[in-house]
């Protein structure tokens, strides 16, 4: 029985010079130690925090809470300041959860059951392929989780006006299992409520936090959107966002994130920053730092517009990601073409042109 | 197994050649590690000239600070990882971190565009190529990975942005990216250990195939011991272990003229 040896040990029969790998080492360790620290004394490094031009000013280093999304003051595109602005943007979006017309009800997999809202090319949805391996593993149900749960926990027992609007509620119908179809979210009753309310909110006032409609039919519905809102701007709504069951400390606070990000005041803050997927925000992440610039080959593809405009737009991104991203490059030695390139523009005759120069000397 | 003729090294007690076996293989180990990753490839005297270019440094230079940034971040580990937001010792530790990570990845970006247009994979390198590869693609995700456990809104915008890619591609089911205490286990101990791991085996294949010559001058480059033809039993094998322990240069190997092949 033979063997061949296909990669044998080789070595270089050419011109040599002294070195000394730990002596390489040790001084590019050296070099690179005094680079890094000089850079962090002179720019040190960010702390990013909730400020953005013409909002309110901010600790640096705060995450962004339902005390301050639902206390703090907005500015529309004229500049004007509106103290209420954000807790009406808050009450407006805790009545999207109730009524499941929010982003994160609407989303489908892995928060919640909602159908054909899945990203697909073609009839290919690997988020559906997901589902169907491994379930709901991030059940939210907006109206419970974001809304009632809470208001259940923290005001309900001190409070029976609130106790008593919780039960109304949820004796009118509705699912409270975690991760329902947003359809599945309420009943007729409760969908008549909300849209009354809904409009009434647009037109309404919150000085002070206090919430002021037109009257009109709603059910217990002010009394739950006034609760919550009361218990955001007192820094209890958080205490229960970052608990978790009620039996761990949690680590995992996608609800609470999801939750957020559904108002208006989370995107405000994202583009005042310069955050935003059209504003290449994944490598401007911190501010005037530099961010992940790597991720350049993850950001451009947004900006090709067949591809940005597209519904399944992180899809075709993903899949680009693998193939572009991945596949060809891991591949490339062994793709004609693409490892030609560099005899096409051979930048190797720069890098090795004292060898050359001296080998033509030589000969 | 090696036969009553073969010559073993005192130190590894291996003639180079063992076979594998299920139940002893530690001299098929120790007999791989003496056979590639000889002490005189690991600790060179010398290296071909051409090496002699500032692009060359880069691989060490990103090496250099890919050290930094794990001493750093485990003094940040160690802190905790709310530390940096409340220590002025902790902000400082983390800017060191963060300039860290840049250089890393600066470096990097050169070592791995010097090593596209040098075609570093000729030669039989096509292997240390796809683990440079591999090396940039975790430490991409061990960067973000750090972006997402820094626990303020950054941290939470970037989580809640990205979650839809990841969801998107079907990831997202098991790989939560808003999940603080997950980003943190994955960032200190998976994806580092991963790239740990496949450095390692990018740095043993460099120091066993040595860098690609430059294009033209491939036939210099010549198999430093008989194995390169084929042997049958290692019984036949003449003096693998003279073969394994050569100094470069104490006994020239007869040139066999390595044809240039284009790519691999």
């Amino acid at each position: 029985m033979t063997r061949q040896r296909t990669h044998p040990l080789r070595h270089w029969t050419g011109p040599e010079r002294k070195y000394d790998l730990l002596f390489e080492g040790t001084a590019a360790v050296v070099i690179v130690s005094v680079l890094v620290v000089a850079a962090a004394i002179i720019f040190g490094s960010a702390d990013g925090g909730l400020s953005y031009p013409g909002g309110p000013p901010a600790k640096p280093g705060t995450a962004f809470t339902a005390k301050y999304w639902a206390t703090s003051p907005t500015v529309d595109d004229k500049g004007k300041s509106d103290p209420s602005g954000g807790a009406m943007d808050f009450a407006t979006t805790v009545v999207t959860e109730l009524d499941g017309s929010s982003a994160t009800a609407t989303y489908g997999p892995p928060f919640n059951n909602t159908a054909g809202v899945s990203q697909h090319i073609g009839r290919v949805s690997l988020a559906g392929v997901a589902h169907s391996v491994f379930g709901l593993t991030q059940p939210i149900n907006t109206a419970k989780d974001f809304v009632l749960a809470p208001l259940g926990a923290v005001v309900a027992p001190y409070d029976p006006a609130v106790s008593s609007a919780v039960r109304q509620y949820q004796g009118a119908g509705g699912s409270r299992l975690e991760g329902v179809a947003a359809d599945k979210l309420i009943s007729d009753q409760q969908a008549g409520w909300l849209k009354a309310y809904t409009a009434a909110l647009a037109k309404g006032t919150a000085d002070n936090g206090k919430l002021t409609v037109a009257p009109g039919d709603y059910g217990p519905v002010p009394t739950l959107v006034q609760a919550e809102l009361s218990i955001a701007r007192s820094g209890a709504l958080d205490g229960y966002l970052t608990s978790s069951s009620g039996t761990q400390l949690t680590t995992n606070p996608y609800k609470s994130t999801m939750f957020f990000s559904d108002g208006t005041l989370w995107s405000t803050i994202a583009t005042g920053q310069g955050l935003t997927g059209d504003q290449y925000g994944v490598m401007n992440e911190l501010w005037n730092y530099p961010g992940q610039f790597w991720l350049i080959l993850y950001a451009l593809p947004y900006h090709i517009p067949a591809i940005g405009t597209s519904a399944a737009a992180d899809l075709w991104v993903g899949t680009l990601i693998v193939i572009v991203g991945m596949l060809l490059q891991l591949a490339l030695p062994w793709i004609p073409g693409l490892r030609d390139i560099p005899r096409a523009l051979p930048l190797y005759k720069i890098i090795y042109r004292r060898y050359y120069r001296k080998s033509r000397s030589n000969t | 197994m090696s036969g009553e003729s073969t010559v073993r090294d005192p130190v590894t007690n291996t003639a180079g050649d063992e076979s594998f076996s299920w139940t002893t293989p530690s001299p098929w180990v120790r007999s791989l590690l003496v056979r590639n990753l000889p002490l005189r490839r690991l600790l060179p005297d010398t290296e071909p000239s051409y090496v002699s270019s500032m692009l060359y440094t880069m691989g060490v230079l990103t090496l250099a600070s890919m050290l930094v940034v794990i001493i750093s971040g485990v003094v940040l580990a160690v802190g905790g990882v709310q530390w940096w937001h409340t220590s002025t010792l902790g902000a400082s530790v983390n800017s060191v971190h963060f300039w860290g990570v840049q250089a890393f990845f600066l470096f990097m970006a050169v070592h791995a565009l010097a090593s596209f247009f040098t075609m570093a994979w000729r030669g039989g390198r096509g292997f240390t190529w796809v683990t440079g590869v591999l090396a940039f693609l975790l430490s991409v995700v061990t960067a973000f990975t750090g972006f997402l456990m820094l626990t303020n809104w950054d941290s939470q915008y970037i989580a809640q942005q990205a979650k839809d890619a990841f969801n998107a591609m079907g990831i997202g089911a098991v790989w939560n990216v808003m999940d603080v205490g997950q980003q943190f286990t994955l960032h200190v101990v998976v994806t580092s250990g991963l790239l740990g791991f496949i450095v390692l085996i990018h740095l043993g294949q460099i120091r066993r195939r040595g860098v690609a010559p430059p294009p033209g001058a491939e036939h210099l480059e010549v198999a430093e011991d008989s194995s390169a033809t084929p042997v049958s039993t290692p019984r036949e094998v003449p003096e693998p272990l003279a073969a394994a322990v050569r100094r470069p240069g104490a006994q020239p190997p007869v040139p066999q003229p390595v044809p240039d092949r284009g790519s691999l």
